[in-house]
């Protein structure tokens, strides 16, 4: 538990909606599914640099696959989490959970 | 049009970004560009994706995400402009004589000053349109010597 790096909040988001994204996990695609889940504005760059730090830090890794005509030919950089990266993922919310608890008559449930 | 915006973004990604990242940037803004192309129309899409393109560079060029404050937002005082227009159109709307007016004073004013910049300009701006229009000379007429009280140089036509 103790090597298990702490994520931001903003991190934390990323991470899930790799998760969300699934197989096609490429920067476009997670900044689209970051903003209709979360419902708010995500600056482009914001989303590419955590997504270089996380795997950085070995939470994600990435793969590069040929890019259609569309783009010009140039490649997509596919996402995935790693071990490491779900582990993080778990216990950042573990820790949101165990703090919310007791606290259900203030902020209500979380889900 | 196209061919430049892509130069520039192209140039403006490889300056900021690392090469790394610079191909598959670029690549992704390619295919979002042209799907807003498609929904929101060719000037709207370029200027998003200037927008985008300024937005990657500054966050990889500095390291820090840009605060909602900080991004490009239009000027209250400009977002002001098409209601004022609206509510000045609605106010001429309801009088029509004191439109009416309104706009033939500023015609008759626009129109003589215009009229006055015009003869201004022909008469004492502009040189006479004549070959070596600064040698011209204005003659007159030599009373008998008698009356003569004193002599001139003879004047200038440009002065």
């Amino acid at each position: 538990m103790a090597n298990v790096p702490s994520l931001g909040e903003f991190e934390v988001l990323v991470l899930m909606a790799v998760l969300h994204v699934g197989d096609e996990a490429f920067g476009s695609a997670i900044r689209d599914q970051l903003e209709v889940r979360s419902g708010r504005k995500t600056s482009r760059g914001a989303v590419y640099i955590t997504l270089d730090r996380l795997e950085e830090k070995g939470l994600l890794q990435s793969e590069l696959r040929d890019g259609t005509s569309a783009r010009g030919l140039r490649p997509r950089r596919y996402f995935t989490l790693t071990n490491e990266g779900t582990a993080a993922l778990r216990a950042s919310l573990k820790l949101v959970a165990r703090m919310h608890r007791g606290l259900e008559s203030a902020l209500g449930t979380l889900t | 049009m196209s061919g430049l915006l892509w130069r520039w973004v192209d140039r403006h990604l490889a300056r900021n970004l690392p090469p790394a990242q610079y191909r598959t940037t670029l690549g992704d803004l390619m295919e979002d560009h042209a799907r807003r192309r498609r929904s929101h129309g060719r000037v709207l899409a370029a200027l998003w994706l200037v927008r985008e393109c300024r937005d990657v560079s500054r966050v990889y060029r500095t390291g820090r995400y840009p605060q909602s404050s900080q991004r490009f937002r239009v000027p209250a005082n400009v977002q002001m402009i098409p209601i004022a227009v609206k509510n000045a159109i609605r106010l001429l709307r309801r009088s029509p004589w004191r439109t009416a007016a309104i706009i033939a004073t500023l015609s008759l004013a626009i129109g003589m000053g215009t009229t006055m910049f015009a003869v201004v300009d022909a008469l004492i701006v502009r040189p006479v349109p004549f070959p070596n229009a600064h040698e011209l000379l204005l003659g007159e007429e030599i009373p008998p010597k008698s009356l003569i009280l004193h002599e001139s140089p003879p004047r200038r036509m440009t002065e």
